[in-house]
């Protein structure tokens, strides 16, 4: 057997605001979105860069290490 | 059969809508927000929508995205009496099928938990190999971004999992902000989704 074809896709995402038009999401709702997420990501310190390993990769890293 | 490139690709996501499958269902949708899909999903359909106009909504929906993915990893039989199977997934993959055999631009992938379960289930399809998700997040994300390719670079699977640790405690977080235990409503996935894709294009600088 073999997978399907992947599926070619565009790189550049929508943006969040095209993502909420398409859904049917008033500009209010998308504040009250986007204050939720501000709250939850403040909590937990800035966004990472890309690239950047999370204490969570990093400890994924070491299991796929040591089971190498 | 594979669509050219596009600005925006839409995806319906044909899968499980319990508390049991809830991780998953936060992983698809970070992890397709993450790779800059569109999901739309049968959710957005009311539940007290006539029985035609369910059936036509969903058709409708599949014939308007550009790929589905219809996850078949619940086979087991329901725990309430009458005990039965639950046959919307391999209907709605039917449906997606029956369109990509007749307009050639719809594409449909199938997931599953468990390896070679499904030429026992669904021996109509063999020859055709499923996404293996394993029920993690980690795997489904490793099986979107094995579905899902571009020629420029995409999220790893690392950037991925740490957009769904994100969108886990958006769900916990909406979860307490309108007391109730399930998000398997209309509005919740959309703003799920609208989460998701607000957090990858912080995490991943798209915006």
């Amino acid at each position: 057997m073999a997978h399907p074809k992947p599926f070619l896709i565009e790189t550049s995402p929508p943006s969040t605001e095209e993502t909420a038009r398409l859904l049917g999401v008033s500009a209010a709702e998308l504040r009250r979105i986007r204050k939720l997420v501000d709250a939850v990501t403040k909590k937990n310190g800035e966004h990472r860069v890309r690239g950047t390993p999370t204490p969570q990769s990093r400890s994924a890293g070491r299991k796929r290490g040591l089971r190498a | 059969m594979t669509a050219g490139p596009k600005r925006r690709t839409t995806v319906f996501p044909n899968i499980p809508y319990d508390a049991k499958f809830e991780r998953l269902y936060l992983a698809f949708i970070a992890g397709l927000t993450g790779l800059g899909l569109d999901p739309r999903c049968v959710l957005e359909i009311p539940p007290q929508a006539r029985a035609w106009n369910r059936l036509d909504r969903i058709v409708r929906l599949l014939r308007s995205r550009e790929a589905s993915i219809h996850d078949l990893s619940r086979v087991e039989l329901s725990r309430k009496p009458p005990r039965c199977p639950r046959f919307n997934m391999p209907f709605e993959l039917g449906l997606a099928v029956g369109l990509s055999l007749s307009s050639s631009t719809h594409r449909w992938f199938v997931f599953e938990a468990q390896a070679h379960r499904l030429q026992k289930s669904l021996s109509d399809l063999n020859g055709f190999d499923p996404f293996v998700h394993e029920g993690t997040p980690e795997s489904v994300m490793r099986a979107l971004t094995n579905a899902f390719v571009a020629n420029g670079s995409l999220p790893a699977v690392d950037d991925l999992m740490e957009l769904y640790r994100a969108v886990r405690k958006v769900a916990l977080a909406m979860k307490r902000r309108d007391g109730t235990k399930a998000l398997f409503g209309a509005r919740h996935f959309r703003e799920l989704v609208v989460a998701s894709r607000e957090i990858a294009a912080r995490c991943f600088h798209h915006a």
